[in-house]
């Protein structure tokens, strides 16, 4: 791409500002659609996956009857320990789930505690503030910080379930499990919380939720899960990113917001088809005028490409400050957010749809005959 | 007839057609002619009698269909379409009906426009732009866009740009056609002035006999035909 046809490109977009910002404008609404879309996708997946994400794990086993589910899954301990004689793994760690409340400084909040084993694969990798409880710190907790916006800080107090009371001493971050923050314990205190909320179900301390499994760096994850599974026939062993599709919702989530953003992509691409075949249109003289004065055909062609570029940037930005916008004034209900990634992942799409959008015209501005600004052309 | 030294272009036996669907139209029939230095040529007839596409022909915008073509002794059939598009940015002027300006730069910058086609550096294709606008007596409108010209002032900034690169050719298609009687005699002035002072061929189509006396020799053409 030359020189000139950036400044050409450049120079005609600064020029007519009513006609640049009117495309942008348009294109920037398409993208602050498509990137509302992939922002909601991203942070309802966040918010359902966190628990899993943060841990630096390749397997989690469960109880074969628990289909796959966390909350459900109750494996007996001595198979969690045998476990880590199974060829290729590394080290393992128990992690257990169970719904309830927490008393917060502004009041009552749903989250899930979460039991895990210090120093294990089931300790979360994305502390960001004070430290994690270690095994037999019963009245210790560190807690997802979506905490803070409910005036949770280092060193309060939460009561849950209504009887247990935890001080917090750190904050862990991208956390949350089913849309709920998280307020990871010692097993024990999980154990205990559990006996609260399903009392039906008894105190089994030889029980843990799952078995998360960190394999050794030569090892096939998935063929480790195999060979657990044929050591204990109970129990299904599943790599981490099968046990993050089987959290409930996420799978058919992620299926759907895919074809949205998808179809939003399309609908761009569509767009700036026709936006720039009616400037094509437009401009049809002009460009068989230049081309009868001697204008290489790859000059036009990069001047309306670096004009499609940018126009695309300007609405990259527009769509992305409308998203970060609606972000800042949804209630917390709906989980919008805006991430650096999101916007580079949607920013590639759209400059794909941009270009195959915009093919056909600059087929037509390449394929321009000169001869023509001799007849109609020159007009 | 003009000698073969001091010939620019050379047409011999040329005919162009067209398929329009409904059958061929014959737009040029078995023209030969030829355009010397610091002539101006004066292409008269009515509409449709080829006038346009003969100037086409000369200037490398189209091939013709019979007949041979050559610029400065090159034969136009021989040289592919990057070769023509060249060819016609470093040695064709062009003068439009209407003066065609690109209606985002000023004056200045459309006239230099075109020295970049040719591979000149901006700042040169700049300053040349200014001199040749200069010339023109458009020198204090440089920095005008062509929506603040009046029409005989866009068809001089036309003329400038044609005269850029120093063509070897200078083509212009009725180029006082959207112009008033007097203001159309001025461009016309100017054109032959120019061909004159810059030894170029030059090519004038025009419907208008008043036009065409200005030019140094006429030639008639009707239904395709060159006919005196």
């Amino acid at each position: 791409m030359n020189g000139r046809a950036v400044a050409l490109g450049l120079t005609e977009l600064w020029r007519t500002p009513g006609r640049t910002l009117l495309t942008a404008g348009v294109l920037s609404v398409l993208l602050f659609l498509t990137l509302t879309l992939a922002g909601l996708a991203d942070a309802l997946d966040r918010g359902s996956t966190g628990v899993l994400r943060s841990l630096d794990a390749d397997i989690v086993v469960f109880n074969e009857e628990a289909r796959l589910q966390l909350l459900r899954s109750r494996v007996p301990r001595p198979m969690t320990l045998g476990a880590a004689f199974v060829d290729g793994v590394a080290q393992v760690g128990t992690l257990a789930l169970v719904p309830t409340s927490a008393e917060t400084p502004n009041g009552r909040v749903r989250v899930t505690l979460v039991g895990f084993s210090a120093t294990t694969p089931a300790e979360p990798t994305t502390l960001v503030e004070g430290r994690l409880p270690v095994d037999g710190e019963p009245g210790i907790a560190a807690v997802d910080v979506a905490l803070r916006s409910h005036g949770v800080r280092l060193g309060d107090r939460l009561v849950l379930a209504g009887e247990r009371e935890v001080e917090v001493v750190g904050f862990v971050e991208d956390s949350t499990f089913l849309q709920q923050p998280t307020v990871w314990v010692p097993p024990d205190v999980w154990a205990r919380v559990q006996v609260s909320a399903f009392p039906e179900a008894g105190f089994a301390e030889q029980l843990v939720g799952a078995t998360v499994i960190r394999t050794r760096p030569s090892a096939d994850p998935t063929g480790v899960a195999v060979a657990i599974e044929a050591e204990f026939e109970d129990l299904q062993a599943v790599p981490l990113r099968q046990a993050v599709l089987a959290i409930p919702g996420v799978d058919v989530q992620r299926r759907t917001f895919a074809v949205l953003v998808a179809m939003s992509v399309a609908v761009l691409s569509l767009v700036v088809g026709l936006l720039f075949a009616l400037l094509v249109t437009e401009r049809r003289s002009r460009w068989a005028t230049l081309r009868a004065l001697g204008a290489p055909r790859e000059l036009l062609v990069a001047t309306l490409l670096v004009q499609g570029v940018v126009l695309w940037m300007l609405a990259l930005v527009g769509g992305s400050l409308g998203t970060a916008l609606l972000a800042r004034v949804v209630p917390d209900a709906m989980p919008l957010d805006l991430r650096l990634p999101v916007v580079g992942l949607v920013g590639i799409a759209s400059l794909v749809a941009t270009v195959v959008g915009s093919s056909v015209a600059l087929g037509r501005v390449a394929r321009t005959d000169p001869a023509a600004a001799m007849s109609e052309g020159a007009r | 007839m003009m000698t073969e030294e001091r010939a620019v272009v050379e047409v011999e036996a040329c005919t162009k057609t067209f398929d329009t669907g409904a059958g061929v139209v014959t737009a040029v029939d078995d023209v030969s002619l030829e355009l010397g230095r610091g002539e101006l040529v004066a292409l008269v007839g009515p509409s449709g009698s080829g006038k346009t596409t003969l100037l086409s022909l000369v200037g490398a915008l189209l091939t013709q269909t019979a007949g041979t073509v050559r610029f400065e002794g090159t034969d136009l059939t021989e040289l592919d379409d990057r070769q023509r598009t060249a060819l016609r940015a470093t040695r064709v002027g062009l003068v439009f009906q209407t003066a065609a300006l690109v209606p985002f730069l000023t004056a200045a910058e459309n006239v230099a426009l075109v020295g970049g086609f040719a591979g000149m550096a901006p700042a040169a294709a700049r300053s040349r732009a200014e001199q040749l606008l200069t010339e023109l007596e458009l020198g204090a409108r440089k920095n005008h866009r062509p929506g603040q010209l009046s029409g005989g002032e866009q068809q001089r900034v036309a003329i400038a740009r044609a005269m850029l690169n120093e063509p070897r050719l200078l083509l212009a298609d009725e180029p006082t056609a959207h112009l008033d009687r007097q203001r159309g005699l001025q461009v016309i002035d100017l054109v032959v002035a120019t061909v004159h002072a810059h030894q170029c061929a030059g090519m004038v189509v025009t419907h208008d006999e008043r036009i065409a006396s200005k030019a140094d020799r006429i030639l008639h053409i009707e239904d395709g035909r060159l006919v005196s």
